[in-house]
């Protein structure tokens, strides 16, 4: 069995090898840059990268990313695109991070992960077919971390059962439990927050009809695809970022994919949608915010063109679907260029 | 040359095993399972990070705590940043009340007199490590790594009973 382990962090690397004394011989690669990595690998960090990229005998057996940050706040997104990245090659993926734990500073207080998270993973989980854990980084009686290896219980136990199933995870026991320590996670949550169930202060969920009717006045006549109009409603998603410091991609890249998959998606295609997705970005023009988030395919920032159906700005519209069409004939034609 | 992860790495097995005790600290990049040190002046208002002060590593061993940062090439902004810690009763304040926050000694079975160390800063060894460049700083220790090699060197001004800690 020929074991290799990606990392995007040396000591993350190391961390992972010790879960497992069959680890202990396998190879520790560090995640490169986008374009110097193996096919496997490229694929998987094209939206971002994960922690961990387990490989065995040549495939991807599974991507894990740790962080002591709850995801709570800007946190709930941030790490969102890679574990999407992850669900749409079908490789199961681990997050690591604690349910609840102190949060220090001026306002200290404990801070518990955020309902939404768990729904968006399991309607991802279903959407792809593919396991996505979510492990609780367990803290002591004051909500601090634990640490110096007792918090890596369980995942250890995971990783021997993994090894000896395979790595299917539907045959594992351990797998079971962790599925249905999330989903009381969530319960516990939402009876705390019932607010939880309902969107965020900065989504609306709106009438399609309306809405397109009142672009129109505001901007004038556009093209919209019978797709779009189909969707009785749209999430629309408000981006509070001003002109200086909109060239940003944490965490709305990955936020407005916890609200697609949360709200709006019923297949594993962006076009898949029984909600469309909207994001609003109020204070930016459309000039500033294509010089500051220009559609570069090798950046997260490609996500805003790749995942939403349309940004609104406070000038002008974008339709990604038209974007993304003109581009790809564009991209016809230059190949066609290329070889005559 | 060695990166920054690589010397974070060395030493964060070396001292160990010269018998001194992780208590926190902050990889280059992604997670570790350590406490980050993360100093804020008494009055800190700003958002997030913005105008704290993180510890790349910091360790105890009798005593004295050995702060350390790290870089690939030697960087006068690190002898300064330690020099704002250690010699400033403000950021000594600081930096206990982080350790504090964060249960950081207490994880250890550690105890100490936090009075003593915001009071004096004679037990605060201040330390750099790079793998390129050249440095002489009378008060501090400087770690200079390559691949497979970790050379020490005291400043002159650095007392017997610190050099035997090590």
């Amino acid at each position: 069995m020929k074991i290799k382990i990606y990392c995007d962090a040396l000591q993350e690397g190391e961390w992972f090898k010790n879960l497992s004394p069959s680890f202990k011989n396998s190879e520790l690669l560090e995640i490169n840059n986008r374009g110097r990595n193996p096919p496997i690998i490229e694929k998987l960090i094209e939206y971002d990268r994960p922690d961990i990229i387990l490989v065995i005998d040549g495939e991807v057996k599974l991507a894990l990313e740790k962080t002591e940050e709850v995801p709570t706040g800007h946190n709930v997104g941030q790490r969102f695109a890679r574990i999407v990245k992850s669900a749409e090659l079908r490789i199961p993926f681990i997050y690591f991070c604690p349910f609840v734990a102190m949060k220090h500073g001026k306002y200290a207080n404990k801070c518990f992960i955020n309902a939404r998270l768990f729904t968006a993973i399991e309607n991802m989980s279903k959407i792809h077919n593919v396991t996505i854990l979510v492990m609780n980084w367990i803290t002591d009686d004051n909500y601090e971390l634990i640490r110096g290896g007792r918090e890596d219980t369980e995942l250890k136990l995971l990783m021997s059962d993994l090894l000896a199933n395979n790595f299917s995870f539907k045959k594992s026991k351990i797998v079971k439990n962790i599925l249905n320590k999330m989903s009381s996670e969530k319960v516990d949550r939402i009876k705390m927050h019932p607010s939880y169930e309902e969107p965020p202060n900065t989504v609306k969920i709106i009438n399609t009809f309306s809405f397109v009717s009142d672009l129109k006045k505001r901007f004038g006549d556009f093209k919209i695809s019978p797709r779009f109009m189909k969707n009785n409603e749209t999430i629309f998603y408000i981006l509070g970022m001003t002109p200086e410091n909109c060239r940003r991609e944490d965490p709305y890249t990955g936020t407005q994919l916890v609200y697609d998959y949360y709200w709006c998606r019923t297949g594993a295609k962006t076009n898949e949608r029984k909600r469309n997705l909207v994001l609003n970005i109020p204070m930016v023009t459309k000039k500033r915010w294509l010089e500051a988030n220009p559609n570069e395919t090798h950046k997260k920032r490609h996500l805003y063109y790749s995942i939403p159906d349309m940004l609104i700005l406070k000038d002008g519209i974008i339709i990604t679907e038209n974007l993304n069409n003109k581009q790809r004939r564009l991209m016809r034609w230059y190949q066609k260029l290329k070889s005559t | 040359m060695v990166s920054e992860t690589q010397i974070y790495l060395n030493l964060k097995k070396y001292l160990p095993e010269k018998g001194w005790i992780l208590i926190g600290g902050e990889p280059p990049n992604g997670t570790n399972s350590m406490p980050r040190i993360e100093l804020k002046e008494e009055m800190h208002t700003a958002k997030g990070s913005k105008g704290s002060k993180k510890i790349d590593l910091l360790f105890f061993k009798e005593g004295y705590f050995l702060l350390l940062e790290l870089k690939e090439r030697y960087n006068i902004s690190d002898v300064k940043k330690l020099n704002e810690v250690a010699d400033n009763e403000k950021w000594r304040r600081a930096f206990i009340l982080a350790l504090k926050e964060k249960r950081a000694l207490e994880m250890k079975n550690i105890s100490i007199n936090a009075r003593e160390y915001i009071l004096s800063n004679k037990k605060l060894i201040k330390a750099i490590a790079y793998s390129k460049g050249k440095s002489n700083h009378a008060e501090f220790i400087t770690f200079i790594i390559n691949e497979g090699e970790i050379k020490l060197n005291f400043g002159s001004n650095i007392k017997q009973e610190i050099k035997q800690l090590f």
